[in-house]
């Protein structure tokens, strides 16, 4: 059996691209992880790969490229079937994506939001993040994970977002720990995971990235 | 082959195929092993019909995924098939019952998913079954894109289904905050009493559960990355154009918002003609994932294009999609489904006043 090539176009604080690479490790696929300079030059093959957003992460298996993260994690849920990332009935699913939508509309943009605004906006869109958390904690209920007793699909998306919580803090005076213990919680279950902690980039790290695009945007 | 190291955690019946059972538990792969079902509490009924006249409850939990192992004691082989998984644990079943009488099992969870891929074809029969006397809703409104989009479904996979009509720009009901407090939008599709919200993730969700009709999303996994894709263009970046040219306060911003949806369309084209593979739909010969994603936006495009003079599904530069747009609005899963392009003109008039009435 030929060896499957899987490349994956990176950029290392790209919670997009952890979710992949999050994924592809809990499968056990093997990949080559590429490095983009996204504040800079963009490569061929993601320009070729991805010509509608040019963003990353693209996974690029045996020459197909495929877009957009959480496509790119239903795809190796799809290709790679065990252990499995979704739960086996249906209304388990589509309670897994809808959550995944809810992430995947929310989470991203509105902690972005404390760190793009200025003034009394920042009030405002620390408020609106703080809901989604709870919001969050609502679908978390008792559950150790998103996905009931076992790390799945939804937790794989959320998870990489939460590096840049302490960016989010900082701009916006507050503690995640102290508005939602619940997800907290739940961030340092997933981080004792391998999949999970090998690729999640320093918070602070993080900070001085968003401190870079701020200054980009004009906001320093 | 294989011997797990692990103890068989029963008690489980898996993939039954003995004359003396009927049905199967649980999905398999290709290759006849079960699929590790944690997350599931499954509860089978076992019914004697003959002349013993028990009934033995048996929960499943925690599936392993298992290979070819002998027979463990305290379980019996129900199976002949070699590939199958055998095993019965005995002590939770009458002494008796195994050996001689003729078992017809329940399921109690009917939602199981089982029509997923590679499930037993025995299952899938069981699940038809059940499902087609299962009840099923949708919220929806006459208006709505998204809204028509399960119905699509429903209508390719001949399901019976109470439509509830919400008026929900006016009052939102009681159910419709119910069933989707988080975003409380339609549509909501509630089957046996369990609300699915999202369009997409709903015509997924029916596509899984209702076996009956062509599948909606490709098989191959690659294909269907590509399906999402395109579904999650066209309602992020491209329905976002098409909102912005009725929502334009200027006609600067009108004229961008009608040339993000011109270049979508070109897109679009681009994309038809790889996908459908000179076939009618994207979905090759049956409506698929991309033509309800993208279909459903039909009726509002035209109301745009009404709206502002322009063409924008224009037949020279997109032949492909103009004719596509024909066949699939006159297609038999579709076609009562659609309003008049006047009434949703009508409509798309008072909203568009309703705005730039109020802040946005």
């Amino acid at each position: 059996m030929s060896k499957d090539e899987v490349i994956l176009l990176d950029f290392w604080v790209s919670p997009f691209a952890l979710r992949a690479k999050i994924a592809l490790a809990e499968k056990g696929v093997e990949f080559e992880a590429r490095q983009e300079d996204l504040l800079g030059e963009k490569s061929e093959l993601l320009l070729k790969s991805n010509p509608i957003y040019k963003k990353v992460p693209v996974l690029v298996h045996n020459g197909k490229a495929v877009n957009e993260s959480t496509i790119i994690v239903s795809y190796i849920e799809d290709t790679w079937p065990t252990p499995s990332l979704l739960p086996p009935c249906a209304y388990g699913r589509a309670t897994a994506r809808f959550w995944a939508d809810y992430v995947d509309k929310k989470l991203f943009d509105g902690g972005s939001k404390i760190w793009r605004s200025k003034g009394e906006e920042v009030e405002v869109a620390k408020k609106e993040f703080i809901e989604i958390l709870k919001v969050l904690e609502g679908a978390l209920g008792e559950k150790e994970y998103f996905g009931g007793d076992s790390f799945g699909f939804v937790d794989i998306l959320a998870i990489p977002i939460t590096a840049w919580f302490y960016a989010y803090e900082q701009y916006g005076n507050f503690k995640v720990e102290d508005e939602s213990p619940k997800i907290s919680a739940w961030i340092k279950k997933c981080l004792e995971r391998e999949s999970v902690a090998s690729g999640y980039p320093e918070p602070t790290k993080v900070y001085e990235f968003v401190g870079l695009l701020r200054k980009v945007i004009g906001l320093e | 082959m294989n011997t797990s190291a692990e103890p068989l955690k029963g008690p489980m019946i898996i993939d039954i195929l003995s004359p003396q059972l009927h049905a199967t538990a649980g999905p398999s792969n290709d290759l006849g092993w079960q699929n590790p079902h944690d997350h599931l509490p499954l509860t089978v009924e076992a019914h004697n019909t003959g002349q013993l006249g028990f009934s033995t409850q048996m929960d499943f939990q925690n599936f392993n995924p298992l290979h070819e192992l002998e027979c463990p004691p305290g379980f019996a082989q129900i199976s002949t098939d070699p590939k199958k998984l055998h095993f019965i644990d005995l002590s939770h079943l009458h002494d008796q019952a195994v050996q001689h009488e003729e078992y017809s099992y329940k399921r109690q969870e009917i939602s199981q998913g089982v029509a997923a891929k590679d499930a037993m074809k025995q299952d899938r029969e069981n699940v038809n079954e059940m499902v087609e006397t299962s009840d099923v809703k949708v919220l929806g409104a006459w208006s709505s894109p998204f809204a028509w989009r399960p119905r699509i479904a429903l209508n390719l996979k001949n399901v019976d289904y109470e439509y509830l009509e919400q008026n929900y720009l006016v009052v939102k009901s009681e159910l419709l905050l119910k069933s989707n407090p988080i975003h409380k939008k339609v549509p909501v599709m509630i089957h046996n009493d369990k609300p699915i919200c999202e369009s997409l993730v709903i015509v997924q969700y029916i596509d899984e559960v209702f076996t009956s009709g062509a599948s909606i999303l490709p098989s191959d996994a690659y294909d269907r990355a590509i399906a999402r894709f395109w579904g999650a263009y066209i309602d992020d970046k491209w329905f976002s154009s098409l909102l912005a040219t009725l929502k334009a306060k200027t006609e600067e911003e009108k004229k961008t918002a009608i040339e993000g949806v011109s270049t979508g369309i070109e897109l679009l084209e681009e994309a038809f003609e790889k996908i459908s593979k000179g076939k009618d739909f994207f979905g090759g010969d049956t409506v698929g994932y991309i033509d309800i994603a993208l279909g459903a936006n039909l009726p509002w495009v035209r109301v745009v294009e009404k709206l502002n003079g322009v063409e924008l599904l224009d037949e020279t530069k997109a032949p492909n999609l103009y004719a596509w747009s024909e066949k699939f609005c006159s297609h038999p899963a579709v076609k009562d489904l659609i309003p008049e392009t006047d009434k949703l003109l009508e409509f798309a008039k008072t909203l568009i006043a309703k705005w730039s009435a109020a802040p946005q």
